[in-house]
């Protein structure tokens, strides 16, 4: 039993992006990647900020929830903004305090990168909040297909892929379970100097490692048990497909593109 | 130390859509010195209860009381010192040994709680033969022994700690059914001996039967039934109705009573005196 939570750890549902084709939304996050880059002005910012948060209320997963997932991030916002506040001397002097001083372009910097930050993150991990991992790595093996043709591994590539999300989790409870057995033993991995909590690191560490190892050994002979023999000649179960849904997507995603286009500068 | 379990309430991931409510107004006690069985199946709460006893886990709302150690959420207390005094046998506790050797491993856990360097030899040495090895296999990797042996090393790392609470999350899965006795008689003979608490975490109901002074039985996280193993068994429709049955011993002598004209009666006797009773009944009824 997990205490803790994975960040986009992929939530059951049946809403609308729940139930695109996943070589849709990994394209459609390819594209928004560069998108965000391209923004740069009040409105066209304050255009992808509301693109996002319906995608969030489209997910039908809360917005408070989808905040709190990317908890870990926040940090790297908030450092951002506040180190373009107090070290980029752009533009006019808004204020100053003894050796801090604020400058109207660093204010402006600062708040576009952490705001693109933040929209990067939140977009992305509606991938993974919506898209179960075999889905998207199945989304990943027929977006490289082509790449079959210089002789990429595309198909072990993304088994690859799917094992290594798929134990995830496993590990994360294996680490839980053990981090317990050793606090139990009187480790302490919260208080004490730096010296002694990265030693506490390798009482976990070993056995993390060695029951990795033997699940890895065991997979590999489950799977050839099974007559697992790679690529050639193996079936799908689940074809992706195409649906009304999903030209539906296209046509709207296009449009919320040409408008920004648009709007920008 | 005695353990008091108050109106315990646990959620795993509270406020996010994976809320689970594993523990459900649990309360009980477990008086110093007593050997306590915490039977259910999986899923219902075991393993989360009894993290609960040297604060792994804190009540989202109740508390646990282990000795003067007051535990609560939002409450700060000397786990450190509460965890020498609670040890703990996880499931599969061979998971845990990370050192280059045997006696590196179990000098781990004392070491941590500053025992000192001469008494954690000895400590060590006493533990190793306590588990039933011998001394020779201090020196090589815990990576090289047995399945069996692994289990009984990390046993030892937990008894060199020399804790006054011992909890035993199914401490026998996977052994073979001699080595299940052995660890089980190793445990009871060290209850009986150092007036050790004992609190075993099982779904053997004849293990619970055998050595414990109370049964506690949850079922999806709730307190089902307690008592001594007389009083439970007594309620065996209950028992039943959650899929444990009766131990073996007892299921034989009710067929025992089915199948025979005459009355046998259960006390606490080996199958073999029991045996020889119903044969002597035998003889005389057939005379």
């Amino acid at each position: 039993m997990k205490s803790f939570m994975v960040i986009g750890q992929y939530v059951p549902s049946r809403s609308p992006l729940h139930l695109l084709d996943p070589r849709f939304k990994l394209l459609f996050i390819f594209g928004f990647v560069f998108i965000v880059f391209l923004a740069n002005n009040a409105a066209s910012y304050a255009l992808l900020t509301i693109y996002s948060f319906s995608f969030i209320i489209l997910s039908r997963l809360h917005i408070r929830y989808v905040l709190k997932g990317i908890a870990p991030i926040w940090f790297f916002i908030l450092f951002s903004l506040l180190f373009h506040l107090f070290f980029t001397k752009e533009g006019e002097l808004l204020y100053q305090l003894g050796f801090i001083s604020i400058y109207d372009g660093g204010l402006i910097k600062g708040v576009t990168i952490s705001l693109r930050f933040l929209l990067l993150i939140m977009v992305t991990s509606l991938l993974t909040l919506t898209t179960t991992p075999m889905e998207i790595t199945d989304g990943i093996e027929a977006l490289l297909k082509p790449l079959k043709k210089w002789k990429v591994p595309v198909h072990e590539l993304a088994l690859m892929i799917s094992i290594s999300l798929r134990f995830i989790p496993t590990l994360m409870d294996e680490l839980e379970k053990i981090s317990k057995a050793q606090a139990s033993r009187g480790v302490d991995f919260k208080t004490g100097s730096w010296k002694s909590r990265i030693y506490a690191v390798i009482p976990l560490l070993v056995p993390l490692f060695i029951s990795a190892f033997k699940r890895a050994e065991n997979l590999a002979i489950a799977m050839e048990a099974r007559g697992y023999r790679g690529d050639v000649g193996r079936t799908k179960l689940r074809k992706l497909q195409m649906t009304k849904l999903d030209y539906m997507a296209i046509f709207v995603v296009l449009a919320l593109a040409g408008l920004f286009f648009w709007i920008r500068e | 130390m005695d353990i008091l379990f108050k109106n315990v309430n646990y959620t795993y991931q509270a406020n996010t859509p994976f809320a689970f409510k594993a523990l459900k107004n649990i309360s009980f006690t477990i008086p110093s010195g007593k050997y306590m069985a915490i039977i259910g199946h999986t899923g219902s709460g075991k393993s989360t209860l009894l993290q609960h006893i040297n604060g792994l886990l804190l009540p989202t709302e109740g508390t646990v009381k282990v000795g003067d150690y007051l535990l609560e959420k939002g409450r700060k207390s000397d786990l450190k010192g509460l965890r020498q005094k609670v040890g703990i046998v996880f499931q599969y506790p061979e998971h845990q040994l990370f050192e280059e050797t045997v006696e590196k491993d179990i000098s781990f856990g004392p070491k941590n709680f500053g025992v000192a360097e001469t008494e954690i030899k000895a400590r060590v040495r006493k533990a190793i033969t306590d588990v039933g090895l011998t001394e020779e296999i201090l020196a090589k990797s815990p990576f090289e022994l047995s399945g069996g042996q692994m289990r009984r090393v990390a046993i030892a790392g937990v008894l060199a700690v020399e804790p006054e609470i011992l909890v035993l999350d199914e401490p026998t899965a996977g052994l073979d059914p001699k080595g299940q006795k052995e660890i089980m008689e190793l445990f009871y003979h060290l209850h009986k001996q150092k007036n050790r608490t004992t609190i075993l975490v099982t779904h053997h109901m004849d293990d619970a039967f055998t050595y414990a002074d109370q049964i506690l039985i949850l079922k999806e996280g709730a307190k089902l039934m307690e008592g001594t193993p007389d009083q439970i068994f007594q309620k065996r429709d209950l028992l039943t109705s959650v899929q444990l049955g009766l131990p073996e011993i007892l299921a034989f002598v009710e067929t025992a009573n089915k199948k025979f004209p005459f009355p046998i009666e259960y006390n606490g006797q080996s199958l073999d005196l029991l045996v020889e009773e119903i044969e002597k009944k035998l003889k005389r009824a057939k005379q």
